[in-house]
């Protein structure tokens, strides 16, 4: 059934449920489905409306104080039914095994579980994203190689948006329970202070329900992961699961420099590397490199200037001042030196999606000074970027332009700002890694299964599990984690 | 000026986001790319490869104390990748 939750009528919600899940993102809704699906009765809580709501909106405010800037804490995130896939793009890979390992460029544990152990349910999670059977299998072979750099595999989802793609499941159910305009503001410790016992559910009117289940599973996004367990903080002062201060730490994104531009030099450029799109294919280190280099994982991408388009009303005077200067040589080059915005045709942009590595002091903490309107503290980002981050970004780019001069296909200027590390280092929307996954409580929030240390019957699902980000897009592994933790519950509750 | 090339990437109900935010998703199709975009790349290649080129003009004025050797024969003068043949090529 799916219901508004102000419509519901007080004290009507018949628990225990067999399992509460919050959030209807790609994790939470896996999770419930799986769980369903095995015969579970499910409570299935939506923080946001059917579609964006003002006031759920609001909920998702923060600011950064961190020395980095990130400006996307709001517009990263969905905050309604079906989450942040509602806009997400449906880019879809596999991670390496290395990035799995623990690595010299961190000091914290890598995986404490492996590729082949994350991936159990890949078949399940590309059905789930509508990914074809034959697209993205496990060690997808590498279309092409040399020297530093491969060509990453990946796949498209259409992409699916599970508020649109489950609705109608969602209504006809009768295992779960979904409601919407549903925010869960807290969660209730037993008179023993060691099990979940109860949701706290609290409507945009203020009013409040508390309903019991058996286990629960908190889905919010790696943002709100870990604000919700540092706001539970009722009975446990320093928030729940946060016994050695690791809830929001090691805050994750992928980098997206455009650290200079190509400019093109022979026309084997583009028969060796140029999409139907007029982009390049995904360019990665290889392992190798990242073994010999101490370097992160990444996607370097070039983009054909010649797909660039202006928008606004000077767009026609622009596009003509860029087809005159480019075509005059000597005019071009002069312009050129003083106007680094201005491309031309045979140039390429760069994009890239770069590992950050797990650092503490990169984090999400709250703001006692500044509340919600359910009286939370809001979502503060401490954003930081380390020497190793750094590192891997400028050995990324010098790689590149190394590859392509060595070619004698093009030629890379670094931009100034990457040199003195004042460049923008951008973002992806991949918020990953606040209640990182470790086999030692001292080293994250959750256990191999995904269970908060410390409170047996406390689940978290999404990004925020992830130890370190890898170099590629998040989603599909995140949505394999969540079938496997629904699988752990059924097997938990004897229900395979 | 990336940002407004991926703002199509994402159409109109994330162009807020896409404006500054890429989640750069390409399609693979086929490797070779369209006539379009080489008949428009080939238009710049005299420009770009030839002495004229910018980056034979930024080895020309760079002094040699300015050049940053990256390694594997390859070094960095006024922000460009370059060769030993393209100091070469600029009388370095
Ligand atoms: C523009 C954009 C493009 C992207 N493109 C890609 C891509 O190509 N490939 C890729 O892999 N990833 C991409 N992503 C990232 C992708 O969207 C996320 O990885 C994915 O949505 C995360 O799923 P989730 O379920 O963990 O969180 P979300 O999808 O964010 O879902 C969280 C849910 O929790 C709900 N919620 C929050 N707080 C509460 C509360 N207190 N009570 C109840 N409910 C609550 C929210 O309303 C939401 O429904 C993109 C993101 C953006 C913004």
């Amino acid at each position: 059934m799916l219901r508004d939750f102000g419509t519901v009528e007080p004290g009507s919600l018949s628990g225990p449920y067999d399992l509460c899940v919050a959030g209807t993102g790609p994790a939470g809704m896996t999770v419930a489905l799986k769980v369903a699906a095995a015969g579970g009765r499910v409570l299935l809580l939506e923080g946001g409306g059917l579609g964006p709501t003002p006031e759920s909106r609001a909920v998702y405010e923060g600011r950064n104080v961190g020395t980095v800037p990130y400006g996307h804490i709001e517009t990263c995130r969905l905050r309604q039914f079906g989450g942040t896939s509602g806009h997400w793009a449906g880019r879809c890979a596999i991670f390496d095994r290395v990035d799995f390992e623990q690595r010299d460029i961190f000091d914290l544990p890598g995986w404490p579980i492996s590729y082949d152990e994350t991936y159990r349910h890949l078949d399940e999670a590309k059905s789930i994203l509508d990914i074809p059977d034959a697209e993205l299998t496990l060690e997808p072979a590498t279309p092409w190689a040399e020297g530093p750099f491969r060509i990453g595999a990946y796949a498209m989802s259409p992409p699916t948006r599970f508020g649109v793609k489950y609705k109608a499941e969602l209504e006809a159910s009768g295992n779960i329970d979904c409601l919407y305009n549903a925010n869960v503001t807290d969660l209730r410790l037993d008179e023993n202070g060691e099990r979940i016992s109860a949701v706290v559910i609290t409507g945009y009117d203020g009013r409040e329900e508390i309903v019991e289940a058996a286990e629960f599973v908190i889905a919010f996004g790696a943002m709100e992961n870990a604000r919700f367990l540092l706001n539970a903080n009722t009975q446990r002062t320093e928030g729940l699961g946060n016994q050695n201060d690791m809830v929001g730490r090691t805050f994750m994104e992928h980098f997206n420099v455009d650290f200079g531009k190509v400019l093109t030099t022979d026309e084997r450029f583009w028969s060796e590397f140029v999409e139907e799109d007029g982009r390049t294919p995904p360019l990665m280190p290889t392992v190798a490199k990242m073994q010999d280099a101490d370097i992160g994982n990444g996607i370097i991408t070039m983009i054909s200037a010649a797909q660039q388009r202006y928008y606004g009303r000077l767009a026609p005077y622009r596009e003509a001042r860029r087809a005159i200067i480019c075509g005059v040589k000597p005019l071009r080059a002069r312009v050129q030196e003083n106007d680094s915005s201005l491309t031309c045709k045979d140039e390429y942009f760069i994009g890239t999606l770069t590992e950050q590595v797990p650092n503490r002091e990169s984090r999400i903490l709250v703001d006692p000074d500044d509340r919600d309107q359910f009286g939370k503290p809001k979502l503060l980002l401490q954003y930081e970027v380390t020497d190793q981050d750094w590192k891997t970004i400028e050995s990324h780019a010098f790689e590149l332009g190394k590859l392509l001069a060595g070619k004698d296909i093009a030629r890379l200027r670094v931009r100034e700002g990457l040199l003195d590390r004042t460049i923008g280092v951008g973002a992806h929307c991949h918020h990953m890694g606040t209640t990182r996954m470790s086999d030692d409580a001292k080293d994250g929030v959750v256990d191999k299964d995904c269970r908060v240390h410390g409170i047996p019957n406390l689940y978290m699902a999404g990004a925020s599990v992830f130890p370190t980000g890898g170099g590629v897009n998040p989603t599909l592994t995140l949505v394999s984690l969540a079938v496997r933790l629904g699988e752990h519950l059924n097997a938990k509750a004897g229900r395979l | 000026m990336a940002d407004q090339s991926l703002l199509k990437t994402f159409g109109d109900q994330t162009k807020a986001v896409a404006a500054s935010v890429s989640d750069m998703p390409t399609r693979r199709k086929v490797l070779l790319g369209g006539t379009a975009i080489i008949t428009i790349g080939a238009i710049g290649l005299s420009a770009a490869s030839g002495e004229s080129s910018p980056f034979i003009r930024a080895a020309k004025d760079t002094p040699r104390a300015d050049i940053r050797d990256l390694g594997d024969g390859f070094f960095l003068v006024d922000g460009w990748v370059l060769t030993a043949d393209d100091l070469e090529r600029a009388g370095e």
